[in-house]
């Protein structure tokens, strides 16, 4: 299957800020010592060089989607892992500098699948959405600019842009005064949509850090996609999804910092025996 | 460029946003347009040969132009150096609107722009910062102003 990474570099390269970047080990799968890598994080993409210079060329690329991270049981210190639940797929293992990076990392693994942020905006947008009828004032459309009639001049801020031979809705600037009602703008319902976060179920093995609702991806890999309604969204609320995020973090941490403390009592006999 | 084949294959078989099949023709001179069967899942495009198993390929589908080419077709400009084209045919205009519209919004990077736009305003309505609730408003990914101008300070 081909990637095309052009475009992926391209999509690294337009970015005026990442998401995260930083230097972990990463465990090879052929060399299987851990190797440091330059890890940028962007979207719901981790790439690896082999150093932060610009010059140094993209080595490999880990698309985020179907994985849970977890902690890892390793002779390293400070490890994780990128566990993709599906049978015959990869656990990508990493380990990270020093506690602070640990967990800083897994936070932002964890936040970066596309579903996630499916499911925040579309909380956002309600909360807008009350804050404006509150407020008494019209709810503007956040893509106002982008949806913009073809003598724009160019690529705007967002990633995927329209351009059409058919009249595009009357474009509205969000600094606009949102309560002027341009003629012929289109209900900000509809323009307010945004993609439903994907169904998600885990039809899967679970072992118990992974958790039950994320993202989608789970079909069984053998049979048939189940009919979309099956498939309705268990967490359909970001808030619900969220502190199960929550948790999971605590209980990563909380497991790292007893196995932290296991080995400093062993260490602590020793010392005594000693 | 390595990246991991196995579990983006194992995405491609996931429930997508979007599915058809659509005529496709890739960005270089002589490309001609093919039937395909085109899945549009989280950010990526995937395309196969009818009844394969296994996707031909994935398009990211950020930094990227979507042009109606005519009633039927639309267009997928990836903004590199070589700024590829790509053309899928489609059965019907709603059908060709529907991709377009699908398209746009399946952007990881549109849905960000979102956010900081409802974030932001739900600040300027409310005075409160909607991720607080949330312990994520540190988080890079969500700040307002990567790449933006500055917020305003909030009314007093």
């Amino acid at each position: 299957m081909k990637i095309h990474g052009k475009i992926l570099n391209h999509y690294l390269s337009c970015s005026s800020s990442v998401d995260k970047e930083g230097y972990l080990y990463k465990k090879g799968e052929v060399n299987t010592s851990y190797q440091k890598r330059w890890c940028i994080l962007q979207g719901n993409l981790l790439f690896y060089k082999d150093r932060a210079s610009e010059a140094s060329d993209v080595l490999g690329v880990i698309v985020l989607e179907g994985c849970s991270v977890q902690l890892c049981e390793s002779e390293e210190k400070f490890a994780f892992s990128l566990v993709f639940s599906e049978p015959g797929l990869r656990t990508y293992k990493f380990a990270a500098e020093d506690q602070a990076s640990l967990e800083g990392w897994i936070k932002a693994l964890l936040l970066a699948n596309h579903g996630y942020l499916a499911l925040l905006v579309k909380d956002l947008q309600q909360q807008y959405l009350e804050a404006t009828r509150a407020a008494g004032e019209d709810p503007a459309d956040p893509q106002g600019d982008n949806m913009a009639h073809a003598q724009s001049q160019g690529p705007v801020s967002g990633s995927v842009f329209y351009t059409s031979n058919p009249p595009a809705p009357e474009p509205r600037d969000p600094t606009r005064d949102p309560t002027r009602d341009p003629a012929g703008a289109p209900r900000p319902q509809q323009l307010l949509q945004v993609a439903p976060a994907a169904p998600s179920k885990a039809a899967c093995k679970r072992s118990p850090k992974l958790w039950p609702k994320r993202n989608a991806l789970v079909a069984p890999v053998n049979g048939p996609a189940p009919p979309q309604g099956e498939w309705s969204e268990p967490t359909d609320n970001f808030r619900q999804m969220h502190e199960e995020y929550g948790r999971e973090v605590k209980e990563l941490v909380a497991d790292w910092s007893r196995r932290k403390q296991e080995v400093v009592s062993v260490e602590g006999d020793l010392i005594d025996l000693g | 460029m390595r990246f991991n084949e196995k579990e983006l294959v194992s995405l491609s078989r996931q429930p997508s946003e979007r599915a058809a099949e659509l005529g496709m023709r890739g960005p270089k001179k002589g490309d001609v347009v093919k039937k395909r069967l085109v899945k549009l899942i989280v950010n990526f495009l995937f395309y196969f040969r009818t009844d394969e198993e296994e996707p031909l390929g994935a398009l990211l589908l950020e930094q990227c132009r979507v042009e109606r080419e005519d009633d039927l077709a639309f267009s997928i400009a990836f903004l590199d150096e070589a700024e590829r084209k790509y053309l899928f045919e489609c059965d019907t205009q709603e059908q060709c609107i529907d991709w377009i519209d699908s398209i746009i919004k399946a952007s990881y990077e549109f849905m960000r722009k979102n956010l900081i736009f409802y974030r932001t305003e739900i600040h300027r309505l409310t005075g409160k910062d909607p991720l607080e609730q949330y312990g994520i408003s540190d988080e890079t990914r969500f700040q307002v102003n990567s790449g933006l101008p500055p917020l305003p300070a909030p009314p007093t």
